[in-house]
């Protein structure tokens, strides 16, 4: 366990420390807030399950390696525009195809962490905009 | 095939396996069709039963333009005759799966709403 400490708007702290007792009793506001911070992690595509920080760890370290050779690699017509795989901070692959990439990494080196992306310029940005109605 | 009336309104949906690449591991749920879908979404408990391990990072935009940053994974999913393996897909916390069009672009898919029925061919 953690133990932190916050600094929080004087008036906020205490709406939320009405609220809390009003919904939960005394000496919840703990307890609310870790509920918040788990949501807060699901909510961005998380979970605290086995083994998910230990492959988030190692999968943002091989995306930091692949930033510093980025834009290298983008004036390189070896690698512009196709998928490269990030490997223990070096380059293990290289293909058009993300997929088969992926396959021949994964048969490679084990289904390890292992960061796949596309060398071109900017992020990539999807779309998954349909809005559903909820059952009460 | 006949919509889901678990939906509503009733929506065209079915059960898809999901494995886990290079294993057997496997899991079926769930899965409506969203055309409106750039990337297929899958719920984040699929994730964490079937261990699926991060491969890269996406920005999602939702319908209301707010953008959040998004770990993908890649997964070998398939339904009724087809199989389509290392699909990159996105966690959220859900129920169901959504089918992007990264899937359903390589379908001729004819969504009969009239009679909340829908075929799924690949001519």
């Amino acid at each position: 366990m953690v133990k932190t400490t916050i600094e929080v708007d004087d008036e906020l702290w205490r709406l939320f420390s009405l609220i809390v007792l009003r919904e939960r009793g005394e000496r919840k506001k703990n307890e609310v807030i870790v509920e918040l911070i788990r949501d807060y992690v699901e909510r961005n595509g998380l979970s605290i399950h086995e083994k998910q920080l230990e492959y988030v760890l190692r999968i943002e370290e091989e995306r930091r390696a692949f930033l510093k050779i980025k834009d290298k690699l983008i004036k390189d017509p070896q690698y512009n525009g196709k998928y490269v795989a990030i490997f223990k901070g070096a380059i293990v692959g290289c293909d058009e195809d993300k997929g088969r990439l992926a396959e021949t990494v994964y048969r490679k080196y084990g289904y390890v962490p292992i960061y796949i992306d596309k060398v071109a310029p900017g992020e990539r940005i999807v779309e998954a905009p349909s809005p559903e109605l909820s059952k009460p | 095939m006949k919509y889901n009336f678990e939906y509503s309104p009733p929506a065209p949906s079915l059960t898809v396996k999901l494995t886990r690449p290079l294993s057997d591991r496997s899991l079926e749920i769930q899965a409506k069709l969203d055309t409106g879908a750039d990337i297929t979404i899958l719920p984040q408990y699929a994730i964490d039963e079937l261990g699926l391990i991060p491969s890269s990072y996406v920005y999602v935009q939702s319908f209301d333009g707010r953008r959040v940053l998004r770990y993908t994974y890649l997964v070998n999913i398939s339904f009724q005759n087809f199989e389509y393996k290392m699909v990159e897909v996105i966690g959220i916390k859900r129920r169901d799966a959504l089918l992007g069009r990264d899937i359903l672009n390589r379908l001729k898919i004819i969504l009969d709403g009239k009679n909340l029925e829908f075929t799924m061919l690949d001519p």
